[in-house]
């Protein structure tokens, strides 16, 4: 599971092997291969082997990519989680909120606004009421909200 | 070419000659040389005579092609009989003792009651994924270069038909090993069963300290497909 960080998706790399009867290492491939962008949602990657003797296997797994919705509700449990002032919690999580309504709403200009609002609060707090780690942390996931949303 | 396992040619050593390169041992007194050549079926034992009903005759034998260098396996007056080994050749010289001429010479030969298959050089073939054949280590005997130290074993060979893991099984208080390789003194071991792959050339040696008649089974299975590693969801 990965962040989208633009509005197609994310690159997505990945390590698979393959072994033959006898313990010898076989090419293998898979669709979509390693470095692909993957799209916001589930997608199925097969990988594929055969042995010199036309023995064949395959094995699937998922890699699923946050679009905005899920990736702003997991910045908000991140700031509930980073034990801030609970001033400051409550403001960066009211100005989440709101994120999320205006989101609902496909109001995308409203959205980009109100991330960036998010993001001059936490640079604000920053060193102050809330870490620096965590600042960078919230400040990196609002902006690659914006990126995914493609805003100005 | 002395062909068969019993026989009679009527030879003549009138004009044959002693060349530098004919073993010594192969002459009498005369040095008129002629030879012959039998190649031993299997163990067993090798009657030879040479016939002439005016003069007496020597006859040399000797295993393998001999050099000048060359004793034979015996010699003797008239005829010889030697107890030879499957799968060699053996050169038969005949002389005359003093004066050329013509003469029968005769062979025959007995097998031994050793089993066909008694040394590595004329294994049994075997076949299929899978089987069973009867055998016997009765009679059987131990190659000098030959692994394992039984004493009495006898040897087959087979060839994996397909890609798996084959396992050998005997019984007759005898026991199984399948070996790789091309020649008797450089045979790998395997052990009673392993990976093969099609094509593969096995002997497969049965032996036994007490020698025993057995039933030597074998079961291939199929090689599984290969094993793809992917990551965790």
């Amino acid at each position: 599971m990965t962040d989208a960080d633009s509005p197609h998706g994310r690159t997505v790399e990945f390590a698979v092997s393959a072994v033959d009867w006898r313990g010898r290492s076989i090419s293998v491939g898979c669709a979509p291969s390693s470095g692909y962008v993957f799209p916001i949602g589930t997608t199925t990657v097969t990988c594929s082997a055969a042995d010199a003797g036309g023995r064949t296997a395959s094995e699937s797994f998922t890699v699923r990519v946050n679009g905005v919705p899920e990736q702003l509700a997991a910045l908000r449990a991140a700031v509930v989680a980073a034990g801030l002032e609970t001033k400051t919690t409550e403001k960066l999580t009211s100005q989440l909120d709101d994120v999320r309504k205006q989101l609902e709403a496909t109001r995308t200009t409203a959205v980009c606004g109100g991330l960036s609002d998010f993001v001059d609060a936490v640079q604000r707090q920053s060193g102050k009421s809330s870490a620096a780690a965590d600042a960078d942390a919230f400040v990196a996931g609002a902006q690659r909200m914006r990126a995914v949303l493609s805003c100005a | 070419m002395l062909e068969g396992t019993t026989g009679s040619v009527y030879a003549s050593n009138v004009d044959a000659g002693f060349t530098d390169d004919e073993p010594a041992a192969a002459s009498w007194y005369d040095g008129a040389t002629v030879w012959f050549a039998w190649d031993a079926p299997q163990n067993g034992t090798l009657q030879l005579g040479a016939d002439a009903d005016w003069e007496t005759t020597h006859v040399a034998v000797f295993a393998g092609e001999p050099t000048a260098a060359s004793e034979p396996v015996v010699s003797e007056y008239a005829g010889v009989t030697l107890e030879v080994v499957g799968g060699t050749r053996y050169y038969i010289a005949v002389d005359t003792e003093w004066s050329p001429g013509d003469f029968f010479v005769t062979w025959s030969f007995a097998g031994s009651s050793a089993p066909s298959n008694d040394m590595w050089s004329f294994a049994q073939p075997i076949a299929g994924v899978s089987g069973g054949v009867s055998g016997t280590t009765v009679g059987a005997t131990a190659e000098a270069d030959e692994p394992g130290d039984a004493a009495h074993s006898v040897w087959f060979h087979w060839i994996a038909p397909e890609d798996g893991v084959v396992v050998f099984s005997v019984d007759g208080g005898q026991s199984v090993q399948a070996y790789s390789g091309f020649w008797l003194g450089g045979l790998k071991s395997l052990g009673a069963s392993g990976p093969v792959t099609a094509g593969d050339v096995l002997s497969v040696r049965v032996a036994g300290s007490t020698p025993s008649p057995f039933t030597l089974a074998w079961q291939t299975a199929p090689a599984p497909a290969p094993t793809v590693t992917v990551p965790r969801a």
